[in-house]
């Protein structure tokens, strides 16, 4: 070994680690070398200096014994699960509740599921063939027939013997027919 | 209850039956340990204690998580090297100390900490100073050695603590002490080095 190489292993001879030749050959070379021993010299200086154990008394040893006794839990006495082994159960119960949430609330606020999605009705209108605008209203009158004489209408001269021409507002296509019994009315006058 | 015979597994399986109490053989047992790496790590006693009270209760509520593959002082370092860790990350983001700043407010008494002649300084001085210069320090290489230096941990229980291979506490270890040695070459004069004879074997300069 180099001097070098020795060099990067005082260390460990130093630590301990060593083979039993290694420690045979580091050996040899720190009684020849003075580098080396001063290296190995200043470190234990370092680490004499720095790194010492303070002594402790009975005392305190029975301080810190009391207060961390006092500080822990009985086993046992109150069960904490992530504490425990039984890691498992808490997914399995965060899965039962989520479960129950969507069961609960999310679905019974879903629109019926018989009728497409609105995105679905929203794709279908985008890829039908564009409809015609629809005509401008325009009046529409028309020519009500004279009703037949009714019996119970005898009583004036007038009603059921008189054509009526009536005019009816101007309505779009789209308008919702007139009420059966409005027109009804309209007829018998 | 003091019985430094009972092994942790005992105590371990005490525990697990329900006796609370045996705890505090476990905490009697590594007491020493917490406390010493803890004070090492902050340098103030109470707030070492009180990190090695809160490293202890967090060790017990954890203790279900300790299916013995490591041995229980390793487990318990990981702990006590994570919590002093994390405390040493809140308080560094309130202070930090520079070297330059360190060597100019206390150059004489660092020398002096170095010096075989001088002597003067306090225990408790001398500790300060020294924590002083190790928080100037990144605090991964605090961190590894403090466990190397201190606490006398072997390479692989170094690994199993910080949860890395033996190359990397290796690789570690080295620039740590190499910044360290860099640091504080300034105080380290030939003449201030002692070199002590020891049994392996090697004279003294």
């Amino acid at each position: 070994m180099t001097h070098n190489e020795i060099k990067q292993k005082l260390f460990a001879l130093y630590d301990g680690p060593l083979t039993e030749k290694e420690r045979v050959l580091i050996e040899v070379h720190l009684a020849a070398c003075k580098d080396c021993r001063q290296a190995v010299g200043e470190w234990e200086n370092i680490s004499g200096a720095l790194f010492t154990k303070p002594a402790f008394s009975e005392a305190e040893e029975d301080r810190v014994v009391a207060n961390v006794l006092a500080r822990i839990e009985v086993p046992g006495a109150r069960w904490v699960p992530w504490k425990t082994d039984l890691k498992w159960f808490l997914p399995l119960m965060g899965s039962a509740v989520t479960a129950a949430w969507v069961f609960f609330f999310v679905l019974p606020a879903t629109p019926d599921i018989s009728q497409p999605p609105l995105t679905m009705s929203l794709l279908a209108s985008a890829q039908a063939p564009a409809q015609p605008a629809p005509a401008p209203a325009r009046k529409v009158v028309r020519a009500i027939k004279p009703l037949p004489p009714l019996a119970f209408n005898s009583f004036h001269p007038s009603i059921g013997t008189t054509p009526v021409r009536i005019v009816l507002p101007a309505r779009t296509q789209s308008a919702p027919p007139v009420d059966p019994f409005v027109q009804a009315v309209v007829y018998s006058y | 209850m003091r019985n430094k015979a009972i092994s942790d597994q005992q105590i371990l399986e005490l525990i697990q039956s329900g006796h609370k109490e045996a705890y505090g053989d476990l905490i009697r047992q590594y007491h020493k340990k917490v406390m010493g790496y803890c004070l090492s790590m902050l340098n103030n006693h109470t707030e070492a204690e009180e990190a090695a009270q809160d490293i202890f209760v967090k060790a017990y509520q954890n203790l279900a998580k300790f299916k013995g593959n490591s041995q229980f002082s390793t487990w318990l370092y990981r702990i006590t090297a994570n919590h002093c860790l994390d405390i040493l990350r809140k308080r560094n983001r309130r202070k930090t100390v520079s070297l330059d700043a360190l060597v100019e407010q206390n150059g004489d008494q660092i020398h002096g900490l170095f010096s075989t002649s001088e002597k003067a300084s306090s225990a408790l001085e001398n500790r300060q100073l020294a924590h002083k210069i190790l928080s100037t320090l990144p605090d991964d290489y605090r961190t590894i050695l403090t466990l190397r230096e201190a606490e006398g941990l072997e390479y692989q229980e170094i690994a199993d603590v910080l949860d890395c291979t033996l190359d990397a506490v290796k690789g570690r270890l080295a620039r740590a002490r190499r910044q360290l040695q860099e640091n504080l070459g300034r105080f380290l004069e030939p003449d201030n080095v002692y070199i002590r004879k020891t049994e392996k074997g090697y004279e003294p300069q």
